[in-house]
């Protein structure tokens, strides 16, 4: 492989590196509340309001349900309206953030029903408020549970961001289509496979790593 | 307090304090940090905290296991955590729900007799619901049985258990009082007392008097005899009473007698029936 190569595989990792990190970022700022807001919404819950529940679900589901090319090429106007282009790596970050933050909503509010619920009921005997259970004991109680889910959402990013080639989003999977496929250069493919790998190895085990050290519900000895 | 909402409700519940069956610790928290949990929801600052929490892991025993993690300790370890808790906003009333029903008879006596001192030392009321019967008798003052939602009988602890109004309250605590009738005698038992030989009574002891020899006195002074089927003799806070079930021979006369002999001497009698 010449040098040259190599400084592409270099600059495409960046990229998708860039891409999936502020997606992820604003998609777990979205999520994360929404999340909360789906798991603590329903009936007899703490913040009640099944309608605006109920609506925010449908929305959920209709994101997750629309494939994630699709929704690329679907939301071209609201990308454009928020960063002035629909091309770009800077462009791509939109999709993926409208991508991951449903999903990181499901994961957070799976999370957080899994809480014991006699600990909400321990709480508001302790005169608590709505917000201070969220703060001080669902979220706190569902952290292994979301930073799995977060790594989840990481790998899924990874393989997304693989597909916003088709915008100009550029990237590890860009390069590859471009170069490896396109190209007839089955070095660049394996090399970006590789890579891949490794970066879908790295999240698992950091995401693992972390779980298991905010978990305390399992005794180390 | 029922038609209270939002903050006024929640200053309310900070005066009372709850313990519950499977304690309700956060997993995320140690020890220490659990019982700071209610002072951290009432605002009260770092400082503070600290005093409170130490003093309060003092009071109900494991201090050294301040910073171990729920997971590692013992269910009546976790339900002193618990208490700790609850006593933390310095309630004036604590709910126990079913506090000791998820621990063993030991631990369960442990945990009574610290929520026996912390009614003695901080003065405060303990609101104990359960459905072990003799955790009522050891470490209650006062009882109300309920059913369907409803108090159907309340009093003091060994007026209810010695002398019982409701059936529901019989079945609850009559096995701690005694005086259930042994199937033997049960499979026995007639209305009428055409051809009987004996009359079967149920005898209730109760109040000062609950230990004379009056049964051996009815015999010396009235020449009957009662052949005793069933009997206890218990406490209930340092208070004796016994209940036993027996008969005498079958004689309307004798009957007569002897019940007039018990009612003087302030013991209970309650026919039930002519004995084959």
């Amino acid at each position: 492989m010449s040098p040259e190569i190599v400084g592409f595989i270099a600059g495409a990792l960046l990229d998708t590196l860039y891409m999936v990190a502020i997606s992820g970022l604003i998609g777990t700022l979205i999520g994360m509340p929404l999340g909360v807001f789906l798991a603590t919404s329903g009936k007899g819950e703490l913040f009640e309001a099944q309608r605006l529940s109920r609506t925010l679900g449908l929305i959920v589901n209709a994101t997750r349900s629309t494939p994630f090319i699709i929704l690329v090429v679907a939301i071209i106007p609201f990308t454009r309206m928020i960063v002035g282009t629909a091309i770009g790596t800077t462009a791509a970050i939109v999709p993926l953030t409208i991508a991951a933050a449903p999903f990181i909503a499901r994961i957070v509010e799976a999370a957080i029903r899994e809480v014991d619920h006699g600990l909400i009921e321990a709480s508001v005997a302790m005169g608590a408020t709505p917000i201070q259970i969220v703060r001080k004991v669902l979220l706190p109680e569902a952290l292994p549970g979301v930073t799995l889910g977060l790594t989840l959402t990481a790998v899924s990013l990874l393989a997304n961001s693989a597909m916003v080639g088709t915008v100009g989003g550029g990237g590890l999977g860009d390069l590859a289509i471009r170069y490896g496929y396109q190209r007839f250069m089955p070095d660049v493919m394996a090399t970006v496979v590789l890579v891949l790998i490794l970066l879908v190895q790295g999240a698992q085990t950091l995401g693992e790593t972390i779980a298991k050290r905010v978990n305390k519900r399992i005794r180390r000895l | 307090m029922a038609t209270l909402e939002g903050p006024a409700l929640r200053t309310q519940r900070r005066k009372i304090g709850m313990i519950f069956q499977h304690f309700n610790l956060l997993s995320s928290r140690t020890a220490y940090a659990n019982v700071a949990l209610p002072l951290e929801f009432a605002g009260v600052d770092r400082r503070a905290i600290k005093t409170r929490v130490e003093s309060l892991l003092d009071l109900v025993g494991p201090s050294d296991k301040r910073d171990r993690f729920p997971v590692e300790l013992s269910g009546g370890q976790k339900q002193r955590v618990g208490i700790a808790r609850a006593l933390a906003t310095e309630p004036k009333v604590l709910l126990s729900d079913e506090a000791t029903s998820a621990l063993d008879p030991e631990t369960t006596r442990s945990i009574l007799a610290l929520l026996h001192e912390i009614n003695r030392r901080l003065g405060v009321t303990i609101l104990l619901i359960t459905h072990e019967m003799s955790v009522i008798k050891e470490t209650c003052d006062r009882v109300a049985v309920m059913e369907s939602g409803a108090i159907i009988e309340e009093g003091e602890v060994y007026d209810v258990i010695t002398l019982p109004q409701t059936a529901t309250a019989r079945s609850f605590l009559g096995a701690l009082s005694g005086g259930e009738i042994p199937p033997g005698l049960a499979a026995r038992l007639r209305l009428t007392g055409d051809g009987a030989s004996a009359i079967a009574l149920r005898l209730k002891f109760t109040g000062p008097r609950a230990t004379e020899p009056i049964l051996s006195r009815l015999t010396r002074e009235r020449g009957i005899e009662v052949a005793v089927l069933q009997a206890q003799v218990d406490e209930i806070g340092a208070r004796p009473f016994g209940s036993m079930i027996g008969t005498l021979a079958n004689s309307d006369r004798l009957l007569a007698v002897a019940e007039e002999f018990l009612a003087d001497h302030g013991v209970g009698a309650e026919r039930l029936g002519y004995v084959a």
